[in-house]
This record gives C-alpha cells, sequence and structure tokens, in this order.
C-alpha cells in the first residue's frame, strides 16, 4: 500500500473525493496517511498487539464503507480517529467480560528495541518502566484511558479531542486530569 | 489547597499550559507555599513524559495485505449490490404494476423468512455449510484429526486443538462467527470438523461453534 494518487500532494478531502470517485489508488494513499496512527492508537487502547491490528483492519473497512457520508464539517484526520475510536471501544466493551493477559508490547517487539545506547541493565530496567507504564494504561477505565492516549500518546489538543469524542471540553479537561491521577497512583502503588 | 478532583484538574491543565495567565499565576503562588502539591505536580509531570516518550509502533506488513483483501471483497460485493439495485430501479420505472407486485411478494417472503428462517437458525446456529469430516468417521472418544497441518482430538462432543488446556468464554456462533472468520480465514476449514471447535486463539481460548457436531 504505497500508491501516489499525484505528483503533488492532494489535500486530505480532495484524497476522499477521491476514494468516493472510486479512484482505486486514492483508499492506498488515504490507508498509507492513517495507518500508523490508527494502528498505535488502536494498540494503546487495546493493549495488545494482535488485537489492535484487528482493530485497524475493521477501522479501515468502515473508513472506507462510509467515505461517502463523510461530511467534511471535521477534518478527515478527526473523522478516521472518531471510526478508530468508535470500533475500538466497540469491540473492547465486548471483549472486556473475557479479557486476558494483558500486553502491548511483545517479545518480538522487545526484541526490535536497538543495540547500543544503555547497557542490558538500564535496557531491562526501562523496559520493565514501560512495561508497567503500559500496563497501567490499559487497567484505566476505557472513558479515561481514551482521553489520556488522545492527548499525552497522540499529542491531539484539547479542543481537537472535544470533537473526536463528541463530548464539551471541560469534560476533556476533567477526563485527562482523572486518567493521568489514576494513572500515578496506580503506578505508585507498584513502586511501593 | 483546593480538594482533590479540582486540584487534579488545575495540575494537568498548568502542564498542558491551558490556564488563563491569571489563574496560572495564582497556582504558581500556591506552589511555591505547597511541598506536597508540588511533587505531585512533578510526578504528573513525569507520568505525562514517560507517556510521550511511549514508543510508535511500525505498521505491521500483515495489516496492509489484508485491509488491501477486505477492502477488495468489500468493493465487489458493493458492485454487485449496486447493480441490483440499478435492475431493480430500471425494473420499477418500466413497468410499475409487475414492479409493485414484486416488490410486495418480495417484502412478504423477507418477512416470512425473517419470521420464520430466523427463529429456525438461531435454533441450530448453524452459519455453514458443515461438509463431512475428512477421514474414517470413529465415533469413539479420542479421534484425532490432522487438519492443514494442526491436530485436533476429539473429546466428548467438541474437537481440541492439540495445546489447549481449557475452553473460556462464550462459544462464537452466528455473526459472531462470521466476523471471527472474516479476521481468522486459517481457521475456515475448521468447519469440516464440524460441532464445536475449541483453538488457541491469539486473544485466548476461543471456541468456535460450527453446528451439529459431526456424526
Amino acid at each position: 500500500m504505497s500508491a501516489t494518487v499525484h505528483s503533488i500532494p492532494l489535500s486530505d478531502r480532495d484524497l476522499v473525493d477521491q476514494v468516493r470517485y472510486g479512484e482505486p489508488e486514492a483508499f492506498d494513499e488515504l490507508y498509507r496517511r492513517f495507518s500508523h496512527m490508527v494502528f498505535n492508537l488502536a494498540l494503546r487502547l487495546a493493549g495488545d498487539r494482535q488485537l489492535a491490528e484487528d482493530l485497524s483492519q475493521e477501522v479501515f473497512l468502515r473508513v472506507y464503507r462510509h467515505v461517502g457520508g463523510f461530511q467534511g464539517r471535521a477534518s478527515v484526520k478527526t473523522w478516521v480517529y472518531r471510526v478508530a475510536l468508535n470500533t475500538c471501544r466497540s469491540r473492547l466493551a465486548r471483549r472486556g467480560r473475557r479479557r486476558r493477559v494483558v500486553r502491548a508490547v511483545d517479545d518480538e517487539a522487545l526484541a526490535r528495541v536497538p543495540a547500543g545506547g544503555p547497557g542490558p541493565e538500564e535496557r531491562a530496567a526501562e523496559d520493565e518502566r514501560r512495561r508497567r507504564l503500559e500496563r497501567a494504561v490499559s487497567e484505566l477505565p476505557l472513558v479515561f484511558r481514551t482521553a489520556v492516549v488522545l492527548r499525552d500518546v497522540e499529542g491531539l489538543a484539547y479542543e481537537e479531542i472535544a470533537d473526536v469524542l463528541g463530548v464539551r471540553i471541560g469534560t476533556v479537561r476533567s477526563r485527562i486530569a482523572r486518567g493521568r491521577a489514576r494513572l500515578q497512583e496506580r503506578l505508585r502503588e507498584e513502586v511501593e | 489547597m483546593t480538594h482533590a478532583p479540582r486540584r487534579e484538574e488545575l495540575l494537568s491543565r498548568y502542564l498542558d499550559d491551558d490556564l488563563p495567565q491569571r489563574e496560572r499565576r495564582r497556582l504558581e503562588g500556591l506552589l511555591e507555599n505547597d511541598a506536597a502539591a508540588r511533587e505531585r505536580l512533578d510526578e504528573m509531570r513525569r507520568v505525562v513524559e514517560a507517556l510521550d516518550a511511549l514508543p510508535r509502533e511500525v505498521t505491521p506488513p500483515t495489516l496492509d495485505d489484508a485491509v488491501r483483501r477486505r477492502v477488495a471483497a468489500d468493493s465487489v460485493s458493493r458492485r454487485w449490490l449496486d447493480r441490483v439495485q440499478q435492475g431493480v430501479h430500471r425494473l420499477v420505472l418500466n413497468s410499475p404494476l409487475p414492479a409493485s407486485f414484486a416488490v410486495v411478494l418480495a417484502l412478504a417472503v423477507s418477512f416470512y423468512l425473517l419470521a420464520h428462517g430466523v427463529a429456525r437458525r438461531a435454533d441450530h446456529e448453524t452459519s455453514l455449510v458443515v461438509a463431512p469430516a475428512p477421514g474414517p468417521a470413529t465415533p469413539e472418544t479420542g479421534d484425532v484429526r490432522d487438519l492443514d497441518g494442526r491436530r485436533f482430538r476429539r473429546l466428548g462432543d467438541r474437537w481440541w486443538q492439540e495445546g489447549v488446556e481449557s475452553a473460556s468464554g462464550p462459544v462464537l456462533r452466528g455473526e459472531e462467527l462470521q466476523a471471527w472468520l472474516a479476521l481468522h480465514p486459517e481457521d475456515g476449514p475448521l468447519a469440516r470438523l464440524g460441532g464445536e471447535v475449541v483453538v488457541a486463539g491469539e486473544d485466548g481460548t476461543v471456541v468456535l461453534g460450527f453446528g451439529a457436531a459431526a456424526p
């Protein structure tokens, strides 16, 4: 999936129009622009690499099916985020009952950590800290997890998060604050 | 300082530079005299920095292929549906009276199928055509089958993939089963075993219900 539709890069909206008109390479390009964002969001929300991959597939299938309904009131990025979040939320809510071991980074991913830099002990300690943080994130209630991931991992502004979630900015502020506070508590408990 | 939720929100917004100038100065004044609040702020800052430093994962190449395949399949079925819709549209325009009759008939048939067919499907919960099981069918407990490199053993009414120790979670049937198979096409051939098949999915142990048990 690495097609370029035109030599001059199209805006996201023009690209969406191309997908609507059935331009075969346009969807490839749309996927290329947003797959990284969608996969990482799904990974942080789901806490499981394989599930994140499944979720990402569903997200792009929904994007493809519903691209005709995109009205352009929000940016394409916001719309894709919204589709991704709705997909993750509905699937994760169903999955909640039979969730097993939560793990965001598998051994394969750990093996990709580049050699060099800190020594093996520091790296192991760093990996352990990261795993603890990922576990704490994955244990947050979904509303707080979503807000914290969108703000602190994805780097969205408060206004963008409000737009994606369809809630008021005050709610976003509160959810981020409460999510961060819960993370602090969780990490403190683990250290103690 | 203020009560906890309000305090957390102030600190959180302070870190995000989201406070109005006046409120920011006021908070900084309070922080100067409150060591516990300063500690709380530093702790929150460390969490935020750690989250920001989480590595961005590379999109797996298998995802690219899977998305392309599913979108292509969806595109074909949508084109087919469009053609059917256009055909119906033309029929209605060209011969309104027979077309109206056809529409009424189709609605009646759909209603009948919904009322009876779906109920029957819920009873039997068969969503796939189950072909006869390969190899000699031995009804005794302990029957073993090799299927696409995976080994299954029948214990009671269930087929168990070798290495799976216990089954947990609900049996996936109907639409749930179809959704699973769309994501795990490698499990499609398991329908040939029939009955309930216990497999170790990536998401834990999963039981797939392929309708009535194989003879």
